[in-house]
């Protein structure tokens, strides 16, 4: 692929990550009081998104052949087996 | 195209013939004499004490460090005649060889020292059992050998035989030139042969071996019920093992994708290649959730973790572990078989392959993702959830579908054929119809109130030893002997194969079918006294020692036929796969491969890519080989691929001595220097491997191959990201078994109380700033400016360097506040967690500098700058993973 098109300004893709961060503790100390659950749920999905920028940028995803990120979905599904089988077997 | 060998193997072999020395001489012998008397005595002092294994421990380890010392200073292979140079070439070949199939010859090699190791434990079992209440075996005794003969069998014999022959014949059947890293090849091998001799040297350890079965049920593995530096030096060498099949399935992995000869589209592959994809496929995400398990486990016996030991991780969390990598382990032991069957049987039925799409279909799309879904069977009798339970058993029932419809295709394969009946035919026939009993029997197992009822008998030790012994190790005896011509050029005794066959299936059947008998005999019991029993394991100890002394049939038609056999047609079997077809190898004439020539096999092993033993000695072969690099550019179809290196054994080595010091720690004084001595070795190599890359000595060129659908990406790149999918397993574990803990435990401190909040966001926004720095060193390197690259790495470097530092100084902080991985849940994950993540990072800190000295040295270029991409992926993935651990310590 060309070079030229595998190039980007990752200063606002670095601030973008800076400021989801901010958003998290934010709501760490201002939304926690009133629900955890859903202090808890954005923290997770600002985190997503975090790791998706990262994904798309930074480890050049987002430039590389469609079959590799295809293939990026192989362990997201096993990941999502595991989680979601080991804490179901959880005794109550 | 070519590869220049550089090494300075060549000046070592012309030092001077050691001449022999009168004087020094005498006082060898009489030093012996005093250490073998030594020895003698202590040992008789010893014998039947509880010192006993310390001392004989002991005693191996000094004898063995003699030895090392011994040839180290007196080279007994340089010295004196021919002979013993040649023997010092041939060793050296060996020792140092990446060609894959040389490396697959020593896993086949090594396989069968280890199935040696695993079948006399099982002897020794036999024995016990062979009559009530017994006493060959003591208890503890008992318990270490069925332990490690489970384990050693599957992970040190049946899955590397396998790879042994996946290494020899994948290259080939892809028309590749080698794997895509031969030299992390060679690491995976030794690391492989190194771990299981720490495994067996760990029966010698004070705590004896591992004994807790090969599931290595927590808590009883930990320090309480399982105490020593003998079980503990077992698992290191396990996660040794790991290690090496992880590196070993990424290769394989890339190999196949991105290593495909001109033409070898993906629809050309032919079965045992495609089963072996399957294989590498669930190694790669199988073995790095086990991986997690063995670390939390390492951790609880040397780092005081409570992973396993409370009642919030405790037993539950290490079945769920243990079993989601468990499950799809049983498919990589049994895969490579189906793969060897499904080449065998078309070409001695001389029929197609019946249905060829549908197995491959129905392999992938179902048994490989559901293999990951299934674990819970083997839980049936924890108290998860019923819901749960049902789940499970359906899904179950599910995965036993394909294998119907890969059983049919084979019969439908070979009815109506013209049956060829030699021995590989025979033993994939037997390979199937022991399946079928074997897998009928599992699916009694599948169901929950059956389960309920068989759980822990004999039954399910005859249910999986007609799963493992018959149906993989027959299929890898099928693969053994239809390849035998290929890899050694000459044929084996067909006379002896068939012999080898029919006892076998006979022994085999006396040993295990009695036990489809024993319901009602729970397994892993070191005696009975029950009349019932008796007969039943009677037969099947007679059954064992017929089985175990066939096996030596094989071993005996190997060695004789490998020097007398008739020679053997380049195609005995008229296959159609690629492997059978000449390949182009370079004769040599006057000690130096000059002209490249057709030949057919039978030169002896290793013909091919690599050079014959039979004609030149390995350190001669190699100097050839660079003067042939040289010599026959013209020939554009003429390739030598011959590269050694000395790093993977040293390497290998030196971890190794490094995990023995380990283990022992605790325990004895021996421990500290026997770690710093191995982390020492394994230091230089790893510094000798990246000054290796620096000068260009062992550099592969990316050639011209099919890489439908990664046309784009390159080997490397496919290599970081497999091992960047393996890395996401292993993570995932590790914050799965977190979040486990944290559901189970009581209490869980809030937000800010544990880990303050401001620390944390300091070292975050620092780490997630690294990430662009390292973006922007690969950005000016693009541009042709090392200079920028060097600043940027420079501070990239920093900021990771910083962040480790703040994780140190939070250790630091909560140690000075007495409060340590034990005290509680939430301190066992924080510093495990965080440890591994720390690990991570330090990892990139020294890639770092390996790339800034390389950037220095004007390394890099504008057009040559693939390291600092592959560095700033790994990177960035780190910082990702932090994401989600800084979420879950300080803000959830
Ligand atoms: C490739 C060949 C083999 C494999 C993969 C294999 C695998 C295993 C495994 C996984 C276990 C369970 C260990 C545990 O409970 O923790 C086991 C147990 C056992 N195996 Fe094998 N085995 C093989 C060959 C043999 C042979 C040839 C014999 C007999 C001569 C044998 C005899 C036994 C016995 C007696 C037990 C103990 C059963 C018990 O007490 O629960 N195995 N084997
Ligand atoms: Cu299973």
């Amino acid at each position: 692929m060309d070079e030229e098109k595998r190039r980007f300004n990752p200063i606002p893709v670095w601030l973008a990550v800076l400021a989801s961060t901010a958003i998290q503790i934010a709501s760490v100390y201002k939304l926690r009081q009133y629900s955890v659950v859903a202090t808890d749920t954005l923290i997770l999905l600002v985190g997503a998104f975090e790791v998706t920028l990262i994904g798309a940028y930074f480890m050049h995803l987002k430039f590389e052949q469609k079959s590799l990120l295809a293939v990026a979905l192989i362990p997201i599904f096993i990941v999502g087996a595991m989680v979601f089988g080991i804490l179901a077997s959880i005794v109550r | 195209m070519f590869l220049i060998y550089k090494s300075k193997m060549g000046e070592e072999e012309l030092a001077p013939v050691v001449k022999s020395r009168p004087s020094s001489q005498t006082a060898f012998y009489a030093i012996l004499a005093v250490l073998v008397v030594a020895t003698a005595v202590l040992v008789d002092l010893n014998y039947g004490t509880p010192a006993e294994r310390l001392v004989f421990s002991e005693v191996v380890i000094i004898w063995g460090a003699l030895l090392l010392l011994y040839f180290i200073f007196n080279r007994p292979f340089i010295a004196t005649s021919e002979r013993f140079r040649k023997t010092e070439s041939w060793v050296k070949r060996w020792l140092y060889t990446t060609n894959h199939k040389d490396i697959g010859i020593l896993y086949i090699v090594t396989a069968l020292f280890y199935a040696f190791v695993g079948g006399m434990l099982a002897e020794f079992m036999r024995t016990q059992l062979a009559v009530p209440q017994n006493h060959f075996l003591n208890p503890l005794e008992y318990n270490e050998a069925v332990s490690i003969h489970g384990l050693v069998m599957i992970f040190w014999f049946l899955s590397p035989l396998a790879f042994g022959f996946a290494n020899y014949f994948v290259p080939l059947q892809i028309k590749a030139k080698d794997l895509a890293f031969p030299r992390l090849n060679a690491l995976s091998y030794w690391t492989y042969a190194f771990s299981g001799l720490l495994v067996v040297l760990a029966f010698f350890l004070p705590g004896g071996d591992i004994n807790g079965g090969w599931t290595l049920y927590s808590p009883l593995t930990s320090n309480t019920f399982m105490p020593g530096p003998g079980p503990t030096l077992g698992f290191a060498g396990f996660t040794l093992l790991i290690g090496s099949i992880t590196i070993s399935s990424i290769n394989f992995i890339v190999t196949l994708v991105a290593e495909r000869g001109p033409g070898v589209t993906w629809s050309k592959i032919p079965m045992f290649t495609w089963f072996i994809l399957f294989t590498v496929v669930q190694m790669l995400f199988a073995f790095p959730d086990l991986l997690s398990g063995m670390f939390m486990l390492i951790a609880d016996r040397l780092a005081g973790t409570i992973f396993f030991t409370s009642t919030a991780g405790g037993a539950l969390l290490w079945d769920n572990i243990f079993w989601f990598f468990g499950h799809p382990e049983v498919y990589i032991v049994l895969l490579p078989a189906f793969g060897a069957i499904c080449e065998v049987l078309p070409v001695f039925a001389r029929k197609r392959l019946f249905g060829k799409n549908a197995i491959l279909v129905a392999t992938f799309a179902l048994v490989v993702p559901f293999s990951f879904l299934v674990w819970g069977h083997h839980m049936f009798t924890t108290p998860i959830p019923p819901t749960e339970k049902m789940a499970f058993m359906v899904s179950t029932m599910g995965i036993s579908l394909p294998f119907d419809v890969i059983v049919i295709a084979w019969l439908i394969t070979i009815t109506g054929g013209s049956l060829r009946l030699k021995t590989p035919f025979l033993f994939a026939l037997a390979s199937i119809v022991v399946f079928i009993i074997g897998g009928i029997a599992g699916v009694f197992l599948a169901s929950v109130p059956l389960d309920m009822l068989f759980r822990g008998s004999y039954f399910v030790v005859a249910h999986f030893h007609y799963v493992m012994v018959g149906a993989s190790v027959f299929g890898l005896f099928a693969a053994f002997y239809y390849w035998f011509p290929k890899m050694t050029g000459r044929m084996y005794n067909e006379f002896l194969g068939k012999l080898h066959f029919a006892l076998s299936m006979i022994s085999f059947n006396l040993l295990y079918f009695p036990m489809y008998f024993l319901m009602d005999m729970p397994r892993r019991i070191v005696t009975y006294n029950v009349p019932s029993w008796t007969l039943p394991n009677l037969l099947a100890t007679i059954g064992g020692y017929i089985f175990g002394a066939v096996q030596f049939i094989l071993v005996a038609n190997f060695i004789q036929s490998m020097r007398n056999g008739a020679p053997a047609p380049a195609n005995p079997w008229d296959a159609d796969t690629p492997e059978w077809e000449p390949e182009q190898v370079l004769e040599e004439v006057n000690g130096g491969f000059t002209t490249p020539a057709k030949i057919t096999p039978s030169l002896g092993l290793g013909v091919g890519n690599s050079p014959p033993i039979a004609k030149a000695p390995a350190v001669d072969a190699l100097r050839s080989a660079q003067q042939a690099a040289t010599t026959t550019q013209a020939g554009p179809s003429v390739v030598v691929r011959h590269h050694v290196s000395t790093r993977p054994i040293v390497l290998s080595g030196g971890i190794s001595i490094a995990l023995l010091g380990l283990a022992m720690l605790q325990y004895a004084y021996l421990g500290l220097p026997i770690l710093a001595i191995g982390a020492t070795i394994a230091v230089m190599s790893i510094v000798g491997w990246a000054w290796d890359d620096m000068n260009s000595v062992f550099r592969i060129p990316e050639g011209i191959t099919e890489k439908w659908p990664f046309t784009q990406v390159s080997r490397l790149k496919l290599g970081m990201w497999s091992l960047i999918f393996s890395d996401v397993i292993l993570f995932a574990t590790i914050l799965t078994g977190d979040a486990y803990i944290r559901i189970n435990s009581p209490t869980w401190p809030a937000p800010n109380t544990l880990h303050p909040i401001v620390l944390g966001t300091i070292s975050t926004f620092i780490l997630l700033s690294s990430s662009p720095a390292a973006y922007m060193a690969l950005d000016s390197i693009r541009k042709g400016s090392t200079r920028g690259m060097l600043s940027w790495l420079g501070v990239t470097l920093a900021l990771g360097a910083i962040f480790d530092g703040f994780e140190f100084y939070e250790w630091w902080q909560l140690f000075s506040q007495h409060m340590y991985p034990s005290t509680s849940n939430a301190l066992t994950t924080y510093f495990f967690t965080v440890g591994i993540h720390a690990t991570h990072v330090l990892i990139g800190l020294l890639v770092m500098v390996y790339l800034i000295i390389k950037g220095l040295r004007g390394g890099f270029t504008k057009s040559n700058h693939e390291a600092v991409e592959m560095f700033g992926i790994y990177w960035s993935f780190v910082d990702a993973l932090w994401v989600f651990i800084f979420a879950f310590f300080f803000l959830l």
